[in-house]
Order: structure tokens, then C-alpha cells, then sequence
């Protein structure tokens, strides 16, 4: 019973990392829900399932023991379960906010952050390193930053941005 | 002593009840703060009880262990707990200054306690997979926190924070599916006896599956080449809680390493790991200070160096693969000094940070200058937590790296000495770049800052924290080294979790190694 099962894990995993490779973010998010059926499978595997056994405690000899399966592989099961649940509603959340901010799902088209300040206001480095006056050179990436039309189209109101720290 | 699982559940029922208060601001202060005042005065009693009176444990609803999950105080889960709840205390207090009203609305308190429920976890838990669990609820919780206030910059970086965690998780849940199929435990403890009886070929398939491990925790520790996460998504942490980031979040993965590979896996050959863990940390130092010194943010500036930093302590770890037991002792006991040097002065960096942030309005280097001219007293904070953490004595960062290097040179590896006096001499010029620009120099803003004084008081705190532990070190070594031999020799952990059982349980077949006994014999 080992065999099929590895290959059916490895088939999954390799699909599930193909998949969180690709610049899609709906894609990355179903090669999670791979990754966590792979990880599901690999612990009944682990378990030492076989193919004429039972679930836990059924038809094991009360005496003994003897035939008993392990019963902990399927509690751990249930707990990833629930948590890859947990994430992947998350990071479903997380994708349509940054789609909503950016209007791509692509990260690889997102505002690459370095040397940034939180106001949302992009520092290039070179810019600052040759001087420090950003006012007219970050106007590409500022740009992409304060696209909020993403989110009116989506229907919701912009929420007010209060400047945080002065 | 079954309070020992109050660590958990002040934290817990407290965020249940600030989520219940969202919105009416002074009252979610108040009783955020009481309960993190109850929680820290709390462990620390738990700490002198333990150091007093040895191990603790208790077992969730009476299962014994190793089939029910133990929680599990020894002096080294004793100190992470009084570091993490007192760190959160003073960053709550911090945060009174900091997070605005709109900032609180996005469950910013109860979050705060969220992620103390889920760190204190896993420095109390004597179960493998209880600790992925943990990790969970800690990794839950400071996903939340990182879209406090959700402006573009924190959500997509909140995303790769996600993703690059989320694949962590998984691997961790299959870690503990292999350890459990090759060693037929997750118990810490039952983990320990059993693999301490495995050798050959069987010895190799469990540092294959404990690699895996490695993995995770070198992933949540941010150990090269599993860093590039950090730098990015520390930044957009809302300032005074990234103390708390920067500080514990990074050092529940060390302390996992700590606990899993040293106490747990002690098969045929388990230097392995470790020595990979020793390689690895040479190059974390080098390539953390490397990346610090190229950048202009003072956030991102003090990223890196949680990162350069994280490879002394691994060093440490790393080093505990030695075959004189003198050096392994007095490795981990650097470890765990260094741990709690670091946590107390890096979080006080990142508050520091914050407060410079404020005075000057700016987080990059070269628009902030001059805050000498308006706020000395920061300065004075800063210029005490910078020579610390590059290791200037008479501060806690000597006596640490001492500790670390005379372990490392009894031990034989002169190199990653070298790369490790480097690192500080690199770590003093970042230092000093901060110095230099942000507190020196013309004054660009002429705004008058304000309330920046309330958040100096925490920082102050952990700032008089490093001087007593630099200059009266004796006490905090002498607990260091009492909690590394509790790890390092776990005949008495052993003994309090398992009991009388422990003989029968060596013996005892289990039934998921049914596959590995399968592939045994068909060989």
C-alpha cells in the first residue's frame, strides 16, 4: 500500500509547488490546499495502513491489542485539517486586499519595497543616495502605490488613511 | 502544580475579552496592561519556583505522557517565559503611544495577547506536534498584526509572510508525520529516551527525518539561506510591537532548535545536524551584517541585524555537537545567555527606533538627523543598546559573545570565531552609520515632536536590563548554565514527564512503526 501512496504524494507536492511558482495568486493559494491534502495523505501513510485494515479501534482484539491502528495519525490529520483551513480562508482574504490595492493578482507586477517608509510614500535608494531629493523620481512607484481604483470598482469605500506618525 | 498552565490561559481569556471590548479604547488599555502586569509578575514567580524546586509538568486531562500532551516548565522554558511576557508588557505600554485609535480597531490589543498565548505555548509545550500547533496560533495572530492600520505596503507584505510561513507549516506537519514513523513518539521526552536507543541504519532514517525540522525551525529563526523573508516583512510591523517581533518571534525558532536538537534527538550520529546547523551559522552572521550595512532605513537596518544576530545563537547550538561534554555545557549556556542578551537589546533597538522615527519624522538615515539637538535622553538610550548589541563591554553583548567564542575555541573551530569577531566590528559600523546620521548632524524637520517621552520609559527599562546583566553577570550566567544542564543531561527532565514508565515505554513496540519494522524485514 506504501507505493501508491508515495507516488500519489510526491504527484501532489510536485504539483502543488508548480503551482505556488507561478505568478498567479489564486494559483499559489490552491498549491496550498495541495500541499496540505499531500501532507494529509503522507500521515495515514505513515500511520502503517494497509489495505484490509480498519479505522482505529475496529476489529482490534480488546485483550491484546493485536490489529490495533495507530489512532494518532488521524487526530493530527484533523488539527492540519482545521488549520490549512484557517490559512487558505487568510490567504484568500489577503490575495483579493492586494488585488483590490494594486488591480493585478500577479506579484510579480507588485512595488518591489525597499527603503520605503510606511506612508506609503516609496523611496527609491538610488534616488536617495545621490542627495536625498525623492520628490520627483519616485513618481513611478508612488504611482502604483496609490492606486485605489481597484478597490472603488470593487464596490467597497477607500478607507480613510489617517498619516500615522509625524 | 497544575497553574503552570496559567502562562497560557491569562493570555487567552484576556484576548477574549479585549475582542469583546473592541472599540472602547481606555478600558482595552487598562485591562490589556493589568493582565500582562499579572502574567509577567506571574512567571517570574514561576521561574524562581522552578530554578528552586526543579522541572514542572502537567498533563491535559489526566492522559499520562507520552499519549497525552505534557506541559512541560524546566529553567530554560522558564526564562523564555518571563523574556516574552515582559517584553509584552513593556511593548503594550509602548504601544499606548504609538497605536492610534483607527490602528486599535483592528483588534490591535487582543492580537497582542493572541500572540502571547501562542509564544508562551510553545516554550511550555513537551509535545512536538503540540508545538506546530503553537506555532500556529503565534503565526495567526502576528499575521493579523502586521495588517494592523492595512495600507498596500503591509498586506502584500503580510502576504509573502503568509506564504513563506504557510509552506514552514506544512513541512513541519510532515516532519512530525516522519519523526513519528521512524521513532514512534512525538513526546519530548519519550523522544528523547527512545532515540537515544537507536543506532545503524535505522539511526540515519531518523537525522533524515529530523532534517526536516531543521528546516522549519532554521526557517522561523530566519538562518541562512531561509532569511530573505525577514528584512522584508519586519519593516511594515507597526512600530513598538516590532520590538516584540524582532525580540521573540525569531527566537521561538532558536528555542525550538535548542529544545529539539539538543534535547530530543540524540541517535547514532546526531552531530550531523548540528554541524550543518554550525556551517550554516558562520554564514548568517556574515551575509545579516552584509545586508545591514548597504541599507538607509533604520527598520530594515535593524532587520538585518536580528539575522546576523540569530547566527551567534545558532553557533551556539551548533556547537553542542562537540564530543567534550565541557564544551557542550558551556555552549549552551552561551545560548541561552545569548538569547536573553539579545532579546532584551534588540527589541530595545526597535523601540528606540521608533522613538527616532518620531522625533525626526522620517525612518531613512538621511532624512532624519539632528535628534541629538531635541532629544539627548534618546541618544543616551541608543548609543547604550548599539555598543551592546555590536558587543562593547561592560554591557550584557561582551559577556555573551565571550561566552560563545571561549566555547567555540575549546572546541577547535577557530574559523567561525573569526567570522564572528568580524561580524562585530561590522556590527559596530552599522552602529555607528545610525549614530552618525540620525543622531548627529543638521536637523532637517523643525517640527516640534511630541509624546515621545512616555515611550521612553520601556525602552529605559530594558536599556538599565542590559547594563545589571553586563556588569552583575554572575547571576544570569549561573542560571544560564543550570538551565543548560537540565538540556544538556535530561535525565531529570526524563524522569518528571515519563515517571515509573519510562522502562516499560523504552520497551514497548509502538504501532506506526509497523512501516519502518515492514521495510526492515523486507530488506
Amino acid at each position: 500500500m506504501e507505493l501508491p501512496m508515495a507516488v500519489g504524494i510526491a504527484v501532489l507536492f510536485a504539483a502543488g509547488t508548480y503551482l505556488i511558482l507561478r505568478p498567479n495568486l489564486l494559483r499559489v493559494v490552491m498549491g496550498f490546499g495541495l500541499y496540505s491534502n499531500a501532507t494529509n495523505l503522507l500521515l495515514i501513510t505513515v500511520g502503517g495502513y494497509t489495505r484490509d485494515s480498519g479505522a482505529p479501534f475496529v476489529g482490534a482484539d480488546p485483550k491484546t491489542a493485536a490489529g490495533l491502528m495507530d489512532p494518532l495519525p488521524p487526530d493530527i490529520i484533523l488539527t492540519a485539517i482545521v488549520i490549512s483551513f484557517a490559512v487558505s480562508a487568510l490567504m484568500l482574504t489577503i490575495c483579493y486586499r492586494v488585488y483590490q490595492d494594486h488591480g493585478t493578482d500577479n506579484p510579480q507586477e507588485l512595488p518591489v519595497d525597499d527603503d520605503f517608509t510606511l506612508e506609503g510614500e516609496l523611496v527609491p535608494a538610488a534616488a536617495l543616495a545621490h542627495g536625498g531629493d525623492v520628490s520627483g523620481a519616485a513618481a513611478g512607484p508612488v504611482r502604483l502605490l496609490r492606486m485605489g481604483k481597484g478597490r472603488q470598482a470593487a464596490g467597497t469605500p477607500a478607507p480613510k488613511r489617517k498619516a500615522k506618525r509625524r | 502544580m497544575n497553574s503552570l498552565i496559567l502562562a497560557i490561559l491569562i493570555p487567552f481569556f484576556t484576548a477574549m475579552i479585549l475582542a469583546l471590548l473592541n472599540g472602547r479604547f481606555r478600558l482595552e488599555k487598562a485591562v490589556a496592561f493589568c493582565s500582562s502586569l499579572a502574567l509577567t509578575a506571574w512567571v517570574f514567580w514561576l521561574l524562581f519556583y522552578v530554578d528552586a524546586h526543579g522541572v514542572q509538568v502537567v498533563v491535559i486531562g489526566g492522559w499520562m505522557a507520552p499519549w497525552g500532551v505534557a506541559f512541560v516548565a524546566d529553567r530554560l522554558t522558564c526564562i523564555m517565559l518571563c523574556l516574552s511576557s515582559g517584553l509584552g508588557m513593556l511593548v503594550q505600554f509602548y504601544s499606548f503611544w504609538t497605536v492610534t485609535e483607527e490602528q486599535q480597531r483592528y483588534f490591535f490589543y487582543p492580537l497582542m495577547q493572541a500572540m502571547l498565548l501562542g509564544v508562551n505555548w510553545s516554550f511550555i509545550t513537551g509535545d512536538v506536534f503540540n508545538l506546530f500547533v503553537a506555532y500556529e496560533v503565534m503565526l495567526m495572530a502576528s499575521y493579523g498584526m502586521m495588517m494592523v492600520g492595512a495600507s498596500p505596503a503591509q498586506v502584500r507584505q503580510t502576504l509573502k509572510y503568509v506564504a513563506i510561513n504557510s509552506i514552514g507549516s506544512t513541512l513541519f506537519v510532515v516532519g512530525c508525520g516522519v519523526v513519528y514513523a521512524t521513532v514512534g513518539t512525538l513526546n519530548m521526552a519519550d523522544l528523547a529516551v527512545r532515540t537515544a536507543q537507536i543506532t545503524g541504519q535505522r539511526a540515519g532514517m531518523v537525522t533524515a527525518a529530523s532534517m526536516l525540522l531543521l528546516v522549519v525551525f532554521s526557517l522561523k529563526a530566519a538562518t541562512f539561506p531561509l532569511i530573505y523573508w525577514l528584512p522584508d516583512s519586519y519593516p511594515v510591523v507597526p512600530p513598538g510591537v516590532n520590538g516584540y517581533f524582532a525580540g521573540i518571534l525569531t527566537k521561538v525558532g532558536v528555542y525550538s532548535l535548542l529544545r529539539v536538537f539538543v534535547l530530543c534527538f540524540r541517535q547514532e550520529g546526531y552531530q550531523f545536524a548540528l554541524d550543518v546547523l554550525l556551517f550554516l551559522s558562520g554564514l548568517t552572521m556574515l551575509l545579516g551584517v552584509l545586508g545591514a550595512m548597504c541599507r538607509w532605513d533604520i527598520r530594515r537596518i535593524l532587520s538585518w541585524h536580528i539575522i546576523s544576530q540569530v547566527g551567534y545563537m545558532v553557533m551556539g547550538i551548533g556547537l553542542a555537537g562537540s564530543p567534550d561534554p565541557r564544551v557542550v555545557q558551556l555552549a549552551v549556556a552561551g545560548t541561552i545567555f545569548y538569547v536573553v542578551h539579545h532579546i532584551v537589546v534588540k527589541s530595545c533597538l526597535f523601540l528606540v527606533g521608533g522613538i527616532a522615527e518620531r522625533v525626526s519624522g522620517s525612518q531613512h538615515l538621511k532624512q532624519m538627523g539632528g535628534i541629538l539637538d531635541v532629544a539627548p535622553g534618546v541618544g543616551g538610550l541608543f548609543i547604550v543598546a548599539a555598543l551592546s548589541l555590536a558587543g562593547m563591554p561592560p554591557f550584557s553583548g561582551f559577556l555573551s559573545k565571550f561566552v560563545l567564542a571561549q566555547a567555540a575555541l575549546a572546541g577547535g573551530n577557530y574559523v567561525v570565531v573569526f567570522i564572528a569577531v568580524i561580524t562585530s566590528f561590522l556590527t559596530l559600523y552599522s552602529m555607528s552609520k545610525i549614530w552618525s546620521y540620525a543622531f548627529w548632524g543638521e536637523r532637517r524637520n523643525q517640527a516640534v515632536p511630541a509624546g515621545y517621552r512616555g515611550m521612553m520609559a520601556p525602552t529605559a527599562v530594558l536599556v538599565a536590563f542590559t547594563i545589571v546583566m553586563g556588569l552583575f553577570a554572575q547571576p544570569f550566567l549561573g542560571l544560564a548554565t543550570r538551565a543548560a544542564e537540565t538540556i544538556t543531561k535530561p535525565e531529570e527532565y526524563i524522569r518528571v514527564v515519563l515517571g515509573a514508565r519510562q522502562q516499560r515505554l523504552a520497551e514497548m513496540p509502538r504501532p506506526s512503526a509497523q512501516v519502518v519494522a515492514r521495510a526492515e524485514e523486507g530488506r
